[in-house]
């Protein structure tokens, strides 16, 4: 049964990337329950939309702002999506079902466990995103769709999922989760430009959103969608966040295997 | 094939584990004996580079712990103490997760999955969430996990703690087969019987510190082949001999009931350290 040889690797190694294995274990079960995810990933902004399209899109006022809010939804999708399922994902992992172990114990670096995870994390996001971004266009059109477009949106959604395990690492239980969710994340989806111009808020709260991480992304990618344009200090800026929250994230990754 | 050298860890004031030093022999089954608390987990996690230790170091097929990670974690499988099965996957699957992250070939992946599943005698479930396994199978599948790669050293964290007693006594036919197959294995328990039953050599551990260790029966040489158990009134009370003549001889001068058997490893933990196993 086990033929041991001595010292010897008893198999060529296969050449694919080490965190591919986690992908394809997240697609397996996000395949059984695909309707779950897509309806949990899709309602909220599409129910948005649905909403202000049809109070807005008799005048040109309100169809200009639908193209304003369009992106906004976008982003918020991919926020939602790569975050929540992740979170749960992995902090179910880590305290219930403890497969973190199993992980640890893989011939797998943190790095490649960390990537992982934000891959099919935030690449579920992406599309979810994509589709939310697609059924806008075909109920008011005149969006552009470019390579820049999708990198913008492929960093925000990573940089989500980023978060999403740096919380996971952190939750005591998926209690701990949903406070943060509910009290951190939403709340910022609403505030960084996504619905209204940060300088509309109220007081120094419009110059604060700055500082939040959506912020830049979401101008970013209201700027490609509306005009093709990219903004390169605002594309750098959410990089900066994208690389932060990854970093955040090895580093708790790290500090848990240390125990 | 595994060497231990003053191996400890704290946590906190606590000395979970302390200067422990060890040698296990190529296809032996070696067993950790000891109470709940005594450091069994604390010193499997620090073979298997779940935990660093404070101080001391381990060898595993040549290779140093800590510093040769790639080439150690190829040479070991683990089966945990607690489950650690991903309910969301079917236990195909599961196995499959784990060939794949040690790098398998998809073909040479595909029939040990099918081998270990037959050996564990989960093939006719393996397409189900695991989930909905009872513990004795989750179990079981840990061990087809644990074996996937072809590990050389096992480490089995009380393989058979909450098994009914038939499927405990499978685990140890399961055990010994891995072992006749060419594997090293250090499995702990607080089981009495399974390490007499099971294990070539034992180590009995208690408060993080190895108190005894040799095969059950030079343990049980050591503190004397038979027991006098009497009761006097408050508890119970053993007098440990060498041979049957002498305990018959003691008993005939004791008044009162007494009973005359073999000793066990449970004797031995009493004598050693004045407690029993769990108290
Ligand atoms: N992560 C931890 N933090 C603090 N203390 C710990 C931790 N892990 C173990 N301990 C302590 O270390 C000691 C040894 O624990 P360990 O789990 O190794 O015992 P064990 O022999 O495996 O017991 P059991 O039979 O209950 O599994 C215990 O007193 C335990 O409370
Ligand atoms: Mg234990």
């Amino acid at each position: 049964m086990l033929e041991a040889a001595a010292g010897k690797r008893l198999w060529v190694e296969k050449i694919y990337p080490p965190w591919l294995p986690l992908i394809l274990a997240m697609g397996l079960v996000w395949r059984r329950r695909w309707w779950r995810f897509l309806v949990g990933g899709l309602n909220r902004p599409v129910i948005f939309l649905f909403l202000f399209a049809w109070n807005f899109k008799d005048t040109a006022a309100g169809v200009a702002y639908l193209q304003f809010l369009i992106p906004g939804l976008v982003v918020m999708a991919a926020v939602t999506a790569s975050y929540s399922d992740l979170v749960n994902w992995f902090t179910l992992r880590r305290t219930f079902y403890r497969v973190l172990d199993e992980y640890l114990l893989a011939p797998l670096s943190i790095n490649s466990l960390l990537a992982g995870h934000v891959l099919g994390g935030g690449g579920k996001g992406l599309v979810i995103a994509l589709l939310v971004y697609l059924v806008s266009w075909v109920m008011t059109g005149g969006f552009c769709l470019s390579f820049l477009f999708l990198l913008q949106l492929a960093v925000i959604a990573f940089t989500f999922a980023s978060l999403a395990v740096a919380m996971a690492m952190v939750a005591g239980g998926d209690k701990d989760v949903l406070m943060f969710t509910n009290l951190i994340v939403f709340p910022m989806t609403f505030f960084c430009g996504t619905f209204f111009p940060v300088e509309r808020l109220p007081g120094v709260l419009g110059k604060l959103s700055w500082f939040l991480p959506l912020t830049a992304g979401t101008y970013n990618l209201r700027a490609l969608a509306l005009g093709g344009i990219n903004h390169w200090s605002w594309f750098g800026e959410s990089l900066a966040w994208l690389a932060g929250f990854y970093l955040l994230a090895y580093l708790l990754l790290n500090w848990r295997r240390q125990d | 094939m595994i060497e231990i050298k003053g191996l400890t860890k704290n946590y906190g004031n606590l000395q979970a584990v302390s200067d422990l030093n060890l040698r296990i022999e190529q296809e032996e089954i070696f067993g950790l004996l000891g109470p709940n608390g005594a450091g069994k987990t604390t010193t499997v996690r620090m073979l298997t580079m779940l935990t660093r230790p404070a101080a001391g170091e381990a060898y595993i097929a040549g290779h140093e712990v800590q510093r040769d990670l790639a080439r150690v974690r190829h040479a070991i499988g683990v089966v945990p103490q607690h489950m650690n099965l991903d309910q969301e996957l079917t236990a195909r699957e599961n196995l499959e997760l784990h060939g794949r992250l040690y790098k398998m070939p998809a073909a040479e992946r595909g029939r040990r999955v099918e081998e270990l599943l037959a050996f564990v005698e989960l093939g006719e479930r393996a397409g189900e969430l695991v989930g909905r396994f009872s513990g004795g199978m989750k179990r079981r599948l840990m061990i087809a996990r644990a074996l996937m790669h072809r590990p050389r050293v096992l480490f089995l964290d009380e393989p058979t703690v909450g098994l009914d007693p038939q499927t405990r006594r499978r685990m140890w036919d399961l055990v010994r087969r891995m072992n006749r197959d060419g594997a090293t294995i250090l499995l702990t328990t607080h089981y009495i019987e399974e390490a007499d039953a099971l294990c070539h050599r034992v180590g009995i551990m208690d408060r993080g510190r190895l108190i005894a260790l040799g095969s059950p029966g030079e343990l049980k040489e050591r503190v004397g082949r038979f027991v006098v158990e009497g009761f006097d009134g408050d508890g119970a009370t053993y007098a440990l001999f060498g041979t049957r003549e002498e305990a018959v001889a003691y008993a005939g001068r004791t008044s009162g009931g007494v009973t005359i058997r073999e000793t066990t490893l449970e004797d031995v933990f009493i004598q050693l350290t004045g407690r029993r196993v769990g108290e």
